[in-house]
């Protein structure tokens, strides 16, 4: 289909954000494992704005870049309908001033609060402000999209929506059922406390709030790469989506299960009663369900492809998959990475036995395999397979891609590893460990061997900038006229699928009701148990600020 | 199926199998860690 | 739906139903659980060890940036402790290792755990949630004669 030149450079640019954000985030990601091991220590001052900046850079700021780039594609592919051009600008520009005023917060050490900005310690207001505007910029792009569906579904009356489709109103409407509950923490309460309008703040609601938006984030994060996982990949792999109807169904699932849970961060906090704990535990259950049908249907979609090309056996048709092509690679190995981030995912929401892992190293050892690994080994993959598509340029070096991939599944096994054997042994989190006073040698042991993880995991982001950047300086190779995604054909085809399937207001109804029944419960308990509290601190010292 | 000889996802049953037990493995193995940590 | 995706689907959920009866199961029968909502006990101001009897204590831990109060109990083994835990600044976590009791510091609420210390030793506990640049050092032990 024919892009608008704009719209292709606009898409490249939200990518060169992001990776502008990742390139400085994996340095602060190493520098963390090298003070952690002791290998090189850093005065906390640094280390805990390197670790804001590690975790606001990759986990908000890329993602959401990349994200809303990469959905505008799948958008105007499928719909072969048009954004409106304003609102692109409009989100792009909201975005970015949000991005650089949290930005210069956090790198003046005025916005130490690390990205889940825990209140009493408090940021300076242009914190929060930045971050609302970088929320509000990506609700432009979610209009935007809305729009440009709702004038398809008029040209195309009965028609059921193009499975892509359905990822992309899964992953927004996740997105604004989630971002409901960080906009009430920041705009009601964090930033007219920090404009000290307000004196005082309950930080045990804040948390409540905080953690509404915490877990359907990460399948903000997550969904976009089901949908490469769903849609492009079995066609790169030579091979057919297995079953279309599961992949609907799995995103549908999606919009009513992610936000109801987020009880599942909070089971060892005060003033919320454990039997509403164990309802969230059982939804979290519930929403683990679709992915463990994505690993099914994802390998059997494979499977195809293999025995397409001559793999037979139980086990052995596995070696007959592209292994050396780079997209491919990047895809494989966040998926591998992906099953040990499940189970470990698994562990976490498994309610008492959260007393274990909570708060400790084994919580960043479980992310790393998902968001640090599935989705952000996925998008790198995509940032290479778009640069190609949308500017018409070779990939400086399709086999550099398949090392860097390989390479970071390496890493992150082995950086996980040792986080995890730190967190059985509950040695914290988001803690300078290289001046901690009570690390025991063979505690320190398993850090190093994480650190050793994490280099390798460094070696290869920064094999994938130069792939990148290197791909940028090629000369177009082709002048870019029609932008053709390698959308997958279905093995199954939906033929008689029932209307329901196709109702959004029916699925995201539902969402809404359940978050309601799952939260009421869970405020009444927060007020009734938990108390405003005068006074924000600074991290850097145990006076409150005036 | 047009000609086309029923695909039976042979491989992928097999692979799922496999990661039902390694999760059930890896599981109790933290289930177990609870129960002795609370127990002593 | 395809015949191999229900299968895939039904072995899926019974994982995660062994998993959910395993975990409320051990909450119910073995009085394993996570901290609930207490409404009896108001946020402390300083903290402090009370004697309930022989072998049962209370503790009040009072969680300040960068300091637990107390943050050196000493007990007989065998001994029944009763902690409650609160913030006087920022939020803390209050962890003790190797015993899976790992309970928030918040300010403004108060939390609640009962552990028994049967073996003898030192019971290592730690600030779990950043405060500051001194959360590193927060941290005290429980010995257990």
């Amino acid at each position: 289909m024919r892009m608008e030149k704009y719209l292709r450079s606009m898409v490249m640019w939200h990518i060169y954000v992001g990776l502008l954000a990742i390139s400085v985030g994996v340095i602060f990601g190493l520098l963390q494992v090298l003070s952690r091991s002791g290998i090189y220590v850093l005065p906390p001052n640094i280390y805990y704005q390197g670790l804001t900046l590690h975790g606001v850079l990759n986990a908000v700021v890329f993602t959401t870049f990349f994200i809303v780039g990469f959905l505008y594609v799948i958008t105007e592919t499928t719909l072969k309908e048009k954004l409106n051009k304003g609102l692109v600008y409009l989100s792009f520009f909201t975005m970015l001033i949000g991005t650089l005023l949290a930005g210069i917060s956090i790198l003046t050490n005025k916005a130490t609060v690390l990205y889940t900005f825990y209140p009493p310690l408090k940021a300076s207001p242009m914190f929060y402000i930045g971050a609302t505007l970088l929320i509000v910029g990506s609700w432009i792009a979610v209009l935007n999209t809305s729009l440009t569906f709702l004038r398809w579904r008029r040209n195309n009356p009965g028609q059921k929506t193009p499975g892509p489709m359905v990822a992309v109103i899964s992953i927004y409407t996740v997105w604004m059922l989630a971002t409901i509950g960080v906009a009430i923490e920041v705009l009601f309460f964090l930033i007219p406390w920090s404009l000290g309008i307000v004196k005082s703040i309950n930080p045990e609601l804040a948390r409540t709030l905080f953690w509404w938006f915490g877990h359907p984030l990460v399948y903000f994060w997550l969904l976009p790469a089901y949908l490469a996982w769903y849609y492009i990949l079995p066609k790169v792999a030579g091979g057919k989506l297995y079953s279309e109807v599961a992949a609907r169904i799995v995103f549908i699932m999606f919009i009513v299960f992610s936000t109801p849970v987020g009880l599942h961060h909070q089971y060892s906090d005060p003033g919320i009663t454990n039997v509403w704990k164990g309802v969230h535990a059982f939804f979290t259950f519930m929403v683990a369900l679709p992915s463990f049908i994505t690993a099914f249907t994802i390998a059997a979609s494979l499977e195809y492809a293999a025995r397409k090309n001559g793999g037979n056996g139980l086990f052995s048709w596995w070696k007959k998959l592209p292994w050396g092509n780079y997209f491919f690679a990047y895809m494989i190995s966040a998926m591998i990475a992906f099953i040990f981030g499940g189970i470990s995912g698994i562990v976490n929401a498994s309610y008492n036995m959260n007393q274990v892992v909570h708060n400790t190293s084994w919580v960043p050892g479980h992310f790393h395999l998902t968001v640090g690994s599935a989705v952000f080994l996925t998008f790198l993959g995509l940032s290479l397979y778009l640069a190609n598509k949308l500017t018409g340029k070779k990939i400086f070096n399709e086999k550099l891609g398949t090392l860097s991939a390989y390479l970071w599944l390496i890493g992150v096994l082995i950086f996980s590893w040792g986080m995890m054997q730190l967190g059985r042994a509950g040695i914290p989190r988001r803690t300078n460990l290289g001046l901690a006073p009570y690390m025991t040698p063979e505690e320190r042991i398993f850090m190093i061997i994480a650190a050793v993880g994490g280099i390798i995991m460094f070696i290869s982001a920064v094999l994938f900038l130069i792939n990148f950047v290197g791909t940028l300086l090629n000369k177009k190779e082709k002048e870019v006229e029609l932008v053709e995604i390698d959308y997958a054909d279905a093995y199954y085809k939906e033929t008689n699928l029932s209307p329901i399937w196709d109702n959004w207001k029916v699925w995201i109804g539902i969402a809404i009701l359940l978050i309601i029944i799952n939260y009421t419960p869970v405020f009444y308990d927060v007020f009734r148990a938990t108390y405003f509290v005068e006074g924000g601190y600074s991290p850097f010292s145990p006076l409150p600020m005036k | 199926m047009k000609g086309e000889e029923r695909f039976i996802p042979k491989g992928a049953i097999a692979f799922f199998i496999a990661m039902i037990l390694l999760y059930a493995i890896m599981w109790f193995s933290i289930y177990f860690l609870l129960i002795i940590y609370r127990g002593g | 739906m395809d015949r191999y995706e229900n299968i895939a689907i039904r072995a899926a959920l019974m994982l995660i139903g062994v998993f959910f009866i395993a975990v409320i199961g051990l909450a119910i029968l073995k009085g394993i659980d996570v901290p609930t909502c207490i409404t009896d006990f108001p946020p402390f101001k300083e903290g402090k060890v009370i004697k309930l009897s022989d072998k049962e204590y209370q503790v009040q831990i009072l969680a300040r940036m960068w300091r637990f109060e107390p943050n050196r109990i000493e007990i007989p083994a065998g001994s029944k402790v009763i902690i409650y835990t609160t913030s006087a600044d920022v939020q803390h976590g209050f962890e003790i290792e190797g015993k899976a009791v790992n309970l928030m510091a918040i300010p403004g609420a108060v939390n609640k755990a009962e552990v028994v210390f049967n073996k003898p030793g030192t019971y290592r506990f730690v600030c779990n949630e950043f405060c500051g640049i001194g959360h590193q050092a927060m941290y005290g032990e429980i010995i257990v004669k």
